[in-house]
């Protein structure tokens, strides 16, 4: 794992989720789809510290401390554990795992935030998010790739 | 083959269980850490999303920049520019104040019902408080509407007292003029509250009004109450006018009492008043 590129990558994410897209209605949850990459694309030790460190980069530009970070880390771990049985490198899945990931991450936050008195985000923007992030998130993870220096596995055609 | 080589390391017995504890530890660890972030105060937690704001002010103003000079903005679909949503603000401001005062005045129709009965109707009204003349004893209200009103009916103060008489109506303006009960042209039928005799008292033009043609031989004390008498068709029972603040011996006629009574409101405090409308001058 190249953990400079890494932060370089988070510290980006989160400029532009609390800048450039903050500006916008309908918004990917550049977090979320990085914690689905990581998830899939890296080890579960990997896995299991980009999350929380996704999560409090998402808690940092968010309503209060500790929340996402709470949500990230738990849904990241069950991710990475899940793509050890079930490889989600196919795009399908993985616009399933980051729509799911958003709507579960939104759902918990809600929730751990109303426990806080914190105020909370609507359902119907959790579900729009979840929405454009699931069709956005796999396009975002190409430069992902080459920025990480990931190398994919090469499908050979067998004959 | 070198992927192949990989999955068997990480397969490899030993490692899957050193590997797999670790991860335990890190995962309780991480989770640790982002409870104790949980349980920090809202207030101390605040200033860690302050500082990284502070410290990323530069990048994360110029990245608000960019969408916003690319025109990528979007319009809130359940928002309104400033500018609305101040003249909306204002709107609301006004119909809240609105919406008091007419619940007071419900309230105070609602206690004018209680207290005077139920053959009586009222208009309400405020008084024109630049048209309030003391030297005259005079002033002028303006009225909700001014159907229904007509000259000699009588109207209450805020306090339920009466104040005077309605002189002229000025129905184009929705105002009426009334003459108080201390102008020196109005006589008031009225009865001292113990004294079973009708008297009438006229106003000096001071801000009292005076009771004569009270025998020397009736009980009278100061502080004693004066009623204004109910007249069929104006008001149906007996209302307070004001009270007994001074009497002496008629210079002019010695058997006589001379009574000053101080009204039971102040002119300077007359806001809100209620004309009386029997409903017998309604139909």
């Amino acid at each position: 794992m190249r953990w400079i590129r890494f932060a370089v990558l988070v510290g980006l994410a989160t400029i532009a989720q609390a800048g450039f897209l903050s500006n916008y209605i309908l918004k990917p949850d550049l977090h979320i789809i990085l914690l689905v990459f990581f998830a899939v694309y890296s080890s579960t030790t990997d896995a299991i510290i980009t999350s929380f460190t996704l999560g409090f980069a998402a808690d940092l530009i968010g309503q209060s401390m500790g929340t996402q970070m709470i949500c990230f880390g738990i849904l990241g771990t069950s991710i990475a554990y899940l793509n050890r049985v079930i490889a989600l490198r196919k795009v399908p899945y993985q616009i399933i795992a980051i729509f799911a990931v958003t709507l579960i991450a939104g759902f918990c936050a809600n929730t751990l935030n109303s426990m806080k008195n914190v105020s909370t985000i609507t359902y119907s923007s959790i579900m729009k998010t979840a929405i454009y992030s699931a069709i956005v998130g796999p396009f975002i993870f190409i430069p992902c790739i080459w920025w990480m220096r990931i190398k994919t596995p090469h499908h050979h055609r067998r004959f | 083959m070198a992927w192949t080589q990989i999955k068997i390391r990480i397969i490899g017995n030993s490692s899957k269980r050193a590997g797999s504890l670790s991860r335990r530890m890190l995962f309780i660890w991480c989770m640790l850490a982002s409870v104790i972030f949980y349980m920090i105060p809202q207030n101390s937690s605040n200033k860690l999303q302050l500082a990284f704001a502070h410290v990323f002010r530069v990048p994360l103003s110029a990245s608000r920049e960019i969408s916003i000079s690319a025109g990528a903005k979007q319009q809130h679909d359940d928002t309104v520019p400033k500018k609305q949503y101040d003249e909306l603000k204002n709107r609301y401001a006004n119909l809240e104040q609105q919406l008091i005062k007419q619940i007071k005045e419900f309230r105070r129709l609602s206690d004018l019902n209680s207290y005077v009965g139920q053959n009586v109707d009222y208009i309400l009204g405020d008084v024109i408080p630049a048209a309030a003349d003391n030297q005259h004893s005079e002033l002028t209200i303006k009225c909700r509407g001014t159907t229904g009103l007509e000259k000699g009916q009588f109207v209450l103060a805020r306090n339920n007292s009466i104040i005077g008489r309605i002189t002229d109506i000025f129905p184009q303006l929705g105002t009426a003029k009334v003459r108080l009960i201390t102008n020196p042209d109005s006589n008031t039928a009225v009865q001292i509250d113990g004294l079973n005799k009708k008297l009438y008292m006229q106003g000096n033009g001071d801000n009292t009004a005076k009771i004569s043609m009270v025998p020397k031989e009736q009980d009278i004390r100061i502080g004693q109450q004066v009623f204004a008498l109910s007249q069929p068709g104006f008001i149906d029972s007996d209302m307070i006018i004001g009270t007994i603040s001074r009497f002496k011996q008629d210079d002019k006629a010695p058997l006589l009492w001379d009574i000053t009574v101080k009204p039971a409101w102040e002119l300077e405090e007359l806001n809100e008043i209620a004309v009386i409308i029997s409903k017998q001058q309604k139909k």
